[in-house]
């Protein structure tokens, strides 16, 4: 097994708090949740595995009086659709089990007068896996416009903006002097200038 | 198509840029000892090849102080190594060769002249490279004659030929492991060659649509029917090439990488680099129509 420090990107002097911050940034990170569609959603669940283990083996290790909490390991992503039309029901076995050609064949054998708001919204999702953005947008949007009431439709257009709004503000975090300085680093820094000041004699905060 | 993935620098740290930098020269060495004429044809992609490939392999790195013939006065700090720096020269050989010869096929009359001329030259390179990777050459090729065919036929959507010039760059991202092409790491190449392939596709038929509707050569966009003037449209273009960078970075986020440099540069490049570029496209191709 990998050193559980290293698969946190942790040094071994690290408190319990930095550790916690640290594993929760992962787990944001590497959420299932951010790779639905995605082809290597099974690299990622072993990611994740491999970081709720890292952070379990840690927590054991430091406090062997407390039980090990175990975070997030009951993550599925599960659907319930109602569809009549038996060749719909076909495709979205076809999309569950990951064969995506299978389901597109099929979906382009449904005749151009009967592709109705379903047929739309099962396109969105094959070409949202194969990466054709522009396309997936534009079947969702079709599907929430033939059938407005219908929430698996609105979802999977809402999960597909909130994607790219994702996108930019990791965009904005990546950014240099993106977090500034906060209240707590100012009060910090004026202590120890203070216990600086008072080394030497002087006083900058004349209370403590 | 070449020249659209590249950092931010204004966001890069010092020491970020100066690696950068010399991985540059680095490449530019090693396409150098091909032919002294082909240091010209560098384009920023290939580095960020270059930065992939060394951010899923622990090859050491070395930097050697060298002369060159674009700076004469002032040594540049260059790095060298193994596998990685070869490999993306190669493939940039490669890939401007099958790109120069399908430009010459596309463009008539005396304006190909100046391509017609590095023709020879661009086969030389292409010889050197092919003998150490045939096989990448044979799926090059292979992917280049399906593109230049889904060029000619008609299509429904942009990505019937975008996806085609994905799954090239995906030969090339993967073709370096020479794992399985099923292993884990491979798959992660291969998306990271195949969103970013798209992005590149459809970023150059953004840049060129304009240029395109005037001279009447083919453009995906034109081709499918997608009008780009329709402010609606571009929209949503907009945000399809940014769910394609999104593609892009969830799977750098998975490589295996040791060296907090190479993963700050790529995460630049790819956060901040790629989408700056359409910015701009935007703003001096659609916005300023407007204003006009």
């Amino acid at each position: 097994m990998k050193d559980p420090y290293k698969v946190l990107g942790v040094s071994r002097n690290a408190s319990d708090e930095e550790i916690k911050k640290v594993y929760r940034e992962l787990a944001r990170k590497y959420h299932p949740d951010n790779y639905v569609d995605n082809p290597l959603a099974d690299l990622v669940q072993e990611k994740m595995k491999e970081i709720n283990e890292a952070y379990d083996t840690i927590q054991k290790e430091r406090a062997a009086q407390k039980n090990g909490q175990s975070y997030g390991s009951g993550y599925s992503s599960s659907s319930s659709y109602g569809a009549n039309d038996p060749r719909y029901i076909k495709v979205r076995e076809f999309i569950n089990s990951g064969r995506f050609s299978e389901a597109e064949s099929i979906l382009n054998s449904v005749a151009q007068s009967d592709r109705g708001a379903e047929w739309h919204f099962l396109k969105g999702c094959v070409c949202a896996r194969k990466g054709w953005y522009n396309d997936a947008i534009r079947h969702f949007e079709n599907a929430c416009y033939m059938d407005p009431n219908n929430p698996e439709y609105r979802s999977a257009l809402g999960n597909i903006k909130a994607r790219s709004a994702g996108f930019s503000t990791q965009a904005d975090s990546t950014r240099s002097y993106g977090g500034g300085c906060s209240t707590c680093d100012l009060c910090s820094s004026l202590i120890c200038a203070d216990c600086l000041c008072e080394c030497c004699g002087g006083d900058l905060i004349s209370c403590c | 198509v070449f020249g659209y993935v590249k950092p931010l620098h204004a966001e890069l740290k010092v020491k970020e840029y100066e690696f950068y930098k010399s991985l540059y020269c680095g490449l530019c060495k090693e396409l150098g000892r091909a032919g002294r004429l082909f240091s010209f044809t560098l384009s920023y992609d290939f580095v960020f090849l270059a930065l992939v490939l060394l951010s899923c392999s622990d090859e050491k790195l070395c930097f050697e102080k060298k002369r060159c013939i674009a700076h004469p006065l002032k040594k540049r700090v260059c790095v060298c190594t193994e596998k990685a720096l070869e490999y993306s020269a190669n493939a940039s050989a490669l890939l401007l060769y099958y790109n120069l010869r399908d430009d010459i096929a596309d463009t008539k009359g005396i304006k190909s002249l100046g391509k017609r001329m590095l023709l020879p030259y661009a086969s030389h390179l292409r010889k050197k490279a092919l003998s150490v990777q045939s096989e990448l050459d044979a799926l090059i090729a292979a992917r280049i004659s399906e593109l230049s065919e889904k060029e000619r036929s008609s299509c429904d959507s942009i990505y019937e030929s975008a996806s085609v010039f994905g799954e090239l760059l995906a030969d090339v991202f993967c073709s370096y492991t020479n794992e399985k092409e099923d292993c884990a790491q491979g798959r992660i190449l291969r998306q990271i060659g195949y969103h970013t392939g798209i992005w590149i596709y459809l970023a150059d038929a953004l840049d060129d649509y304009k240029d395109d509707l005037k001279s009447g050569s083919y453009n995906p966009f034109i081709a499918s029917g997608t009008d780009l003037s329709d402010p609606k449209e571009l929209e949503r273009v907009g945000e399809a090439l940014v769910l394609e960078l999104d593609s892009v970075a969830k799977a750098a986020e998975l490589l295996e990488c040791e060296d907090e440099g190479i993963k700050a540069i790529i995460k630049n490049i790819i956060y901040l680099g790629m989408p700056e570029r359409i910015a701009t496209v935007k703003k001096e191709k659609y916005e300023k129509e407007k204003t006009k």
